[in-house]
């Protein structure tokens, strides 16, 4: 912390400053706040205005207004309107008395709710109502009731399905916040685990929650999040990725600086490790920050398999993201260029086969490629039944029409097989989806100066890479900077937990202990 | 914990001299050395080694007292205001001409083994556009670049040892000490210079976090490449014998070609290891375009080195073009290295630390 340096974090200019809204006050006269919360949700249907009195005949007034579908109704009948307009007849009634003290019997001994708060002004009336609670006026006091009857409608939980693991918890998020919440919040039975929730957008409100742990966390990053989400100025947000997209540092990157999930279970492990989850209400994608390379080439599943087979598949990770970005390229600058480096018979081969084919590789390597990213795209968006359809269609054309047709060689074939099957290994899909771009680039390269120009590519894409930073993470750590104890969990190894005693440091944790020092010591 | 503060640990100060160091000049190493030592030329590199790191020793000693001041501060403070400014300039033509020098033969190697049709300025141009874009964003996120081209660099070079491992014949590196100690004498003059590089040692220190450890972590770099070039040149007597190594132009290039992977996966190595040294050109370009800025920034009073970094390319660029031939750009290296190359790497330092010693005393005198 002795470093502290504002320079740091490089924020995005706030577009508009927040001026605090002037606000009404809640009248004491009953007619005067129907009157405005009607004309405020004119010609809003769905908005409930219900009026009644208490104590008898010329009892006081009360009003209730909700919106009709995010309120629990059922709740609002038995325990709000029931206990008012029924139990207090029941009572003995001394109408003087409880004319007089309405409002604090209503609170103490009539509403049965678990949840409820006073607010005095109007402006927060509207909002309470919008986000689905009820709120309550007495005629003659100048504040409301808002009676906490918010329904969070949700699916269940299903399996999420762009990330499935074969070892681990099958539960995924849902669009509703406060299951989300409640998730992360079973696997974090901590007090010192937060959830600030804030309201984004102008007009959606939409409830956005920062997650984290406040001695682990990073105070920094943890300010900076949350002075970025409060400087979003915009109508709406419907979905988690507009906040990803207006709180990154770079717009203009392949690579994504935040990473999105499904799963709890992996929110929590990044909380644990000192990171911060964002949920946006209405989405079912967290935001992870900061988030590295290394930690995007990792999936949940690692931590729960033995460390020996992760280690495996890590590397075959590396290798399969390795193969995706320069493959096609390769094989650009080999056969137009430095033929010469692939061996006689096989190059023999690859002539014989390339002999009927009337265009360059290049020409030949984009043809292909192209395809490819076709048939992805057309599969991805069509229903499931077509969908397989597509996929033997794309089948029978890259495999077999193609070559006979004597548009492409046969290595190409394997080629762009190959990359396409790598690229898919990458647990993570916008990291995939940043790496075909890369892709390309090398391949254009390739086309120009062959192994020369897939090297020079590679420099490109790495000095653009070490620029980048997530929130002052360095998008390469742990290998640059480099963090000696960090490899034990990085894109080449990971150590059995016995010996990852610590947090990774390179996300600057407050408290970097993980495992006590003498305990699980065979 | 990664303070942000523009400055770099010592571990990566070491990755930095490693990487700017190694670049082209293997590739032409075994051949020069072979012809003025004969066998003895790796013994000639450990010599030579070691005096690289006497001077480094100097440099660091100065470096650490003046850390805050820079090169052109510290020569200011030491000789005067004209006078030091004077000394930074013909540190700053060696460093043009050392990289435009670099990239060139990288670029006429590249063009005979891997873009025959290529023109010359085709191939210079890229790689010199890609320094600028690194070179620009300071210290920090050079060392990182480093880091991640060391171990990607580190493992190519350990392949290629293995792989030329096969079919040596060990003998060839006796007798050991046949050459007269004059001719060795004066051979030093050559080695010294393959170690060309470590004089960023003058430029970094106000960039280091703990300047104390800059001479540890600098001889640990220097060391690394000590030996891969005594590797390199051990294998290459022991595969061609002396004879036939001093007849190369691209001695390694050669070591690499005379072997074979093992199961034949690749053929002809070396447009693999052209391609692929790439990035070790790259790095030590970067790390002199990087010294350039910072010196002309100091001398000029400005704070941002990376408005310089852009100026200084276009005239790299032009002074890469000067010469015909690889033999004409050899002999023009050797007259740059053993003129400008002995002032910044010897007389530079040398009289850097005589007069500090000399200034401390003074100070003492006046305190």
């Amino acid at each position: 912390m002795a470093f502290f340096n504002n320079k740091r974090f490089k924020s995005p200019k706030p577009l508009v400053d927040y001026k605090p809204e002037t606000k009404t006050d809640i009248s004491e006269k009953i007619d005067d706040n129907i009157i405005k919360i009607k004309e405020t949700f004119k010609d809003s249907d769905d908005v409930v205005f219900r009026e009644f009195v208490v104590g008898g005949e010329n009892g006081r007034r009360m009003f209730l207004s909700y919106i009709d579908g995010m309120s629990d109704k059922a709740l609002l009948d038995d325990f709000v309107l029931m206990p008012l307009m029924l139990t207090s007849r029941e009572v003995k009634p001394d109408y003087e008395e409880i004319k007089n003290n309405l409002v604090n019997i209503t609170k103490n001994s009539t509403l049965a709710v678990t949840d409820f708060k006073e607010v005095e002004k109007l402006e927060e009336v509207y909002l309470s109502i919008l986000s689905g609670e009820a709120a309550l006026f007495i005629d003659e006091y100048n504040k409301a009731i808002i009676v906490a009857t918010r329904l969070w409608p949700a699916r269940n939980t299903s399996e999420p399905s762009a990330e499935t693991v074969i070892r681990g918890p099958r539960d995924g998020f849902v669009e509703t916040l406060r299951f989300n919440t409640a998730l992360i919040r079973r696997r974090i039975r901590d007090t010192k685990f937060k959830v600030k929730q804030l309201q984004v957008g102008q007009r959606s409100k939409t409830d956005v929650a920062i997650m984290y742990i406040d001695d682990i966390a990073d105070k920094r990053i943890v300010e900076e999040v949350e002075k970025r989400i409060k400087k979003i100025d915009i109508d709406a947000i419907i979905d988690s990725g507009y906040i990803q997209q207006l709180i990154e540092d770079r717009q203009f990157t392949p690579f994504p600086q935040i990473q999105t999930t499904e799963r709890p279970d992996v929110v929590a492990g990044a909380i644990y490790e000192g990171r911060i989850g964002i949920i946006v209400d209405n989405s079912p994608f967290a935001l992870i920050i900061p988030v590295t390379l290394n930690a995007f080439l990792q999936s949940s599943e690692d931590y729960y398999s033995r460390s020996s087979i992760t280690t495996f598949v890590r590397f075959l990770r590396l290798l399969s993201g390795a193969i995706a970005i320069i493959a096609p390229a390769t094989y650009i600058g080999l056969i137009s260029f430095n033929p010469g480096v692939i061996p006689t018979k096989l190059l023999l081969s690859i002539a014989a086969t390339r002999e009927g084919v009337p265009f360059p590789a290049y020409v030949e390597a984009f043809v292909m490629e192209f395809t490819i990213e076709f048939l992805r795209e057309a599969g991805v968006r069509l229903p499931r039944p077509i969908g397989s359809t597509i996929g033997i269609v794309g089948g029978l054309v890259i495999g077999q029409a193609a070559v006979q047709a004597g548009i492409v060689s046969p290595i190409m074939v394997i080629v762009v097989a190959v990359t396409a099957i790598a690229s898919f290994a990458i647990p993570n899909y916008e990291l995939a989806a940043g790496f075909r771009l890369i892709r390309f680039l090398l391949m254009i390269l390739a086309s120009i100066y062959g192994l020369y120009g897939v090297m020079l590519g590679i420099i490109a894409t790495l000095i653009h890479l070490i620029n980048l930073k997530s929130f002052g993470t360095p998008f390469m750590a742990p290998l640059a900077p480099f963090e000696i104890s960090d490899i034990k969990d990085s894109v080449f190894v990971r150590t059995s937990w016995k010996y990852m005693k610590n947090r990774p440091k390179h996300y600057d944790p407050q408290d970097e202990i993980r495992q006590g020092s003498d305990n699980n010591d065979a | 914990m990664t303070p942000n503060d523009d400055k770099i640990s010592s571990y990566q100060l070491g990755v930095i001299i490693f990487n700017t160091i190694l670049g082209i000049g293997i590739l032409f190493l075994p051949t020069s050395l072979t012809k003025v030592a004969e066998n003895d030329g790796w013994i000639l590199l450990i010599i030579s080694g070691i005096i690289s790191i006497f001077f480094a020793y100097l440099m660091c000693y100065v470096g650490k007292k003046y850390s805050k001041y820079g090169l052109v501060g510290t020569l200011r403070i030491l000789f005067g205001n004209i006078t030091g400014t004077l000394l930074t300039l013909p540190l700053v033509i060696y460093f043009i001409y050392f990289s435009a020098i670099e990239v060139r033969l990288f670029a006429e190697t590249a063009k005979l083994y891997l873009l025959p049709l290529t023109p010359l300025e085709f191939i210079i141009i890229p790689i010199i556009l890609l320094t600028v874009a690194l070179a620009r964003n300071g210290i920090e996120t050079i060392a990182r670049f480093f880091e991640i081209t060391m171990i990607f660099v580190s493992i190519l070079i350990f392949v290629l040892i293995i792989v030329t491992i096969p079919n040596s014949d060990y003998s060839n590196i006796r007798p050991f000490l046949g050459t007269p100690l004059v001719k060795l004498i004066k051979g030093i003059n050559a080695s010294v210079f393959s170690y060309a590089g470590f004089e960023i040692l003058l430029v970094i220190f106000p960039f280091l976090r703990t300047p104390n450890k800059a001479f540890k972590s600098s001889t640990i770099g220097l060391f690394l490449i000590i030996m891969c070039y005594v590797i390199v040149e051990i294998q290459c007597l022991a595969k061609f014998g002396v004879k036939e190594t001093q007849t190369f132009i691209y001695p390694t290039i050669s070591l690499i070609r005379a072997s074979q992977v093992p199961g034949g996966v690749i053929e002809r190595l070396e447009g693999l290891l052209l391609a692929l040294w790439v990035t070790s050109v790259y790095t030590t370009i970067v790390s002199f375009c990087f010294s350039i800025s910072v010196i002309c920034a100091d001398l000029f009073n400005q704070k941002k080195q990376k408005h310089f970094v852009s100026l200084i390319i276009p005239i790299i660029y032009i002074f890469s073009l000067f010469g015909d031939s690889v033999v004409e750009l050899f002999d023009l290296s050797n007259l740059i290295s053993n003129t400008l190359g002995l002032y910044t790497m010897g007389i530079l330092p040398l009289l850097m630390f005589i007069f500090s010693r000399f200034k401390r005393d003074v100070n003492k005198g006046e305190g």
